[in-house]
């Protein structure tokens, strides 16, 4: 015996208990209502599903036509037959346009057996695809709204909205919350306003019970999804109190619940729920999608943490950094001072020209411990924002010039004749420190990648831009690496081979930047790199 | 006699090597560990110092209250205060509080000296 769910408009009782005797004869076994009007139908398609209406073709104030229309108002999808006594073939046809399903004769319900079984065959098939197009939709715009950079709670509002009225009546989400030891609600859909920030206020001041032996708590706790399809007939009621509770169910409508773990990496990390109201009921389909969206929303979730500790953490590197770097400073001058001291006092003092040699090149050492320990702050900082230039008018070509005869025991340690092209004064209002960093990293690069050769620079004009380029015959630069080398920490060798922290050209760009100029390298592995960076020269410079 | 100069530092070392290098530039050199410090050594001293070089993060007190004390005084409101600072925003710090200049830790001879000449009242 199949059962189904039978809306039969007829007037006539007679003719109701013979329909009911034909279907169960042909193997039926349905739930029959009989309604005589047009309102107590609609209001039996409102509170019902149905599965099928069996309708008179001309009742006492309608027809079966006015019953197709209501049947379309309310956009029910259900196979509609007429039965009838008397039918014309053009009555018929007019029938069968306005979407009826079937039309035949009163005398013949022999027919109405095999008529039944093929509508109802054909409505499951038909509302199978309409449910699978919705939940694909639904999963698609679920999506697209869980990748899309919103906070949290915003976007697990939108996903509960996705759900209501489509496939549930209510849907909520609740989050682990630690502090109040369970689950806390953070989105919720309902078709009444008013009860939804009522049930949001609710749940702030009364959290769920973490004992609860069924419900999102339970769920949470267990991981197991949970489907209620009839609340009412809940074996164990999931809060203490059982009264109460069918109180409660009672006082919401509620008929059928769905709740699905939102899976993390180290057990779930909250719920979603879905619910209806009155005689709408939930089944495995709803399950299977509520369980789909948790995934999705879970993983979502769990990428938003991930990436919130990454941020934090690079914060904290970024803070360790800047602490250093002050604290280093300290000790740092005063070696400068003393070492510098100690030179400036060589002649008084007669040290011997192997003791002036070394302290010299203790010098040059705590200056390079200065370069790296600015290039690490200067990385904190670029880090989190721009980099701020202190202006002022200089010669570059003077600029380079100090820069070199810094660098001139290095390049004499690298075996690199260091030149410099002639100079002719080149003013323009930059940064000096950045500048001067910049020029710096080009050439301590160009003196370790082209040990042994020449490395020449050159300063000029290119329109309207100050153009330092520095060569080298090296090693060069392959050419799938010259972007790469200017990244934070970017270098284009192995850091086995050379050493250094990765830092110099990449605040070389940075300063070019700051300034609207640019940086770039070209490669060239026969005859060594060439490393370029271009500042703006003010107006009346270019002219 | 011309008027000393105060550095006011709490690294012992640096105050120290500071003061050696400024003495042998010909300065007469006054030293304070913090704030509280400087402030007692100006009470004390008759002649004002014509430069005050001043740390920032100082335990007891810090330059920047130093900074706004000193200033509360009719006597003080006018010495210089060249800011000595370890910290990346040492210029800002300079201009709230209206120091006639910033050096950077670390600094060479040089520059300290040079920037010690032009910021001294005589």
């Amino acid at each position: 015996m199949t059962p189904f769910r039978l809306l039969l408009v007829e007037d006539s009782a007679n003719d109701a208990a013979l329909v009911t005797a034909e279907l169960v004869q042909a193997g039926y076994q349905p739930t029959t209502r009989r309604v005589e009007s047009l309102e107590s139908l609609r209001g039996a398609l409102a509170s019902d599903a149905w599965d099928l209406v069996l309708c008179d073709y001309r009742l006492p104030r309608f027809s079966a036509l006015d019953v197709l229309a209501v049947l379309q108002e309310v956009g029910r999808d259900v196979p509609l037959i007429v039965l009838s006594s008397l039918l014309s073939e053009e009555q018929a046809v007019t029938l069968m346009k306005a979407g009826a399903r079937d039309c035949f004769s009163k005398d013949r319900l022999a027919r109405l057996g095999p008529a039944v079984a093929r509508e109802l065959e054909e409505t499951r098939v038909r509302r199978e695809r309409a449910r699978a197009e919705v939940d694909r939709e639904i999963l698609a715009r679920a999506s697209e709204m869980l990748t899309a950079s919103l906070e949290q709670e915003a976007r697990l509002d939108q996903l509960v909205q996705l759900l209501v009225p489509k496939v549930a009546d209510w849907s909520a989400f609740f989050v682990q919350d630690l502090e109040r030891g369970g689950l806390r609600m953070v989105a919720l859909a309902h078709p009444d306003p008013a009860r939804r920030t009522l049930a949001m206020q609710l749940n702030q001041r009364y959290p769920l019970d973490p004992q609860a032996a069924g419900g999102p708590v339970n769920v949470l706790r267990t991981g197991l999804p949970e489907l209620v399809p009839d609340v009412r007939q809940r074996p164990h009621a999931p809060v203490a109190d059982a009264a109460a509770y069918l109180r409660g169910v009672e006082a919401l409508g509620l008929r059928s619940v769905v709740n699905a773990p939102l899976p993390g990496r180290e057990g779930a990390l909250g719920v979603l729920s879905l619910g209806t109201l009155g005689e709408r009921t939930l089944g495995p389909v709803d399950l299977a999608l509520a369980q789909e969206l948790a995934r999705r929303a879970g993983l979502a979730m769990e990428n938003a943490r991930l990436f919130q500790e990454a941020r934090e953490a690079v914060r904290l590197r970024d803070e360790f950094l800047t602490v250093a770097a002050h604290e280093l400073r300290t000790p740092l001058t005063t070696l400068r001072l003393q070492l510098g001291t100690l030179l400036q006092r060589s002649e008084s003092h007669h040290l011997e020209p192997e003791v002036v040699t070394r302290l010299e090149r203790s010098v040059r050492q705590v200056r390079r411990l200065g370069t790296l320990v600015e290039g690490l702050l200067d990385v904190s900082q670029l880090s989190s924002g721009e980099l701020s230039l202190m202006p002022e008018r200089f010669d570059l070509e003077e600029l380079v010039a100090e820069v070199l005869e810094r660098y001139q025991a290095e390049a004499r340690a690298a075996g690199c004749e260091l030149r410099q092209s002639a100079r002719q004064g080149l003013w323009g209002t930059w940064d000096r420190l950045r500048v001067d960093q910049a020029v710096a990293a080009l050439i301590s690069n160009a003196l370790k990648f082209g040990p042994g050769r020449p490395v020449e620079v050159d300063v000029g004009r290119a329109g309207g831009f100050a153009r330092i380029q520095v060569r080298d015959r090296g090693i060069g630069v392959p050419v799938d690496q010259v972007e790469r080398i200017f990244e934070r920490f970017g270098r284009a060798v192995s850091s086995h081979s050379y050493g250094g922290l990765g830092l110099g050209l990449y605040l070389t760009r940075r300063a070019a930047e700051a300034h609207g100029g640019r940086a770039w390298a070209e490669p060239g592995q026969a005859e060594g790199a060439r490393f370029t960076l271009e500042l703006p020269l003010e107006k009346e410079t270019r002219d | 006699m011309s008027r000393p100069l105060l550095v006011v530092d709490d690294d012992t070392d640096l105050r120290e090597a500071l003061e050696e290098v400024l003495r042998d530039a010909g300065y007469t050199v006054l030293g304070a560990g913090n704030g509280l410090q400087a402030l007692e050594v100006l009470r004390k001293e008759q002649s004002l110092p014509a430069l005050v070089l001043l740390d920032m993060m100082m335990p007891v007190m810090d330059g920047a209250t130093f900074g706004r004390q000193m200033r509360q005084v009719e006597a003080w409101r006018d010495i210089p205060v060249l800011v000595f600072s370890a910290s990346a925003n040492a210029a800002q710090v300079a201009e709230e509080m209206g120091a006639c200049g910033y050096l950077r830790k670390p600094v060479d001879v040089e520059t300290l000296l040079r920037a010690v000449a032009s910021n001294k009242v005589s």
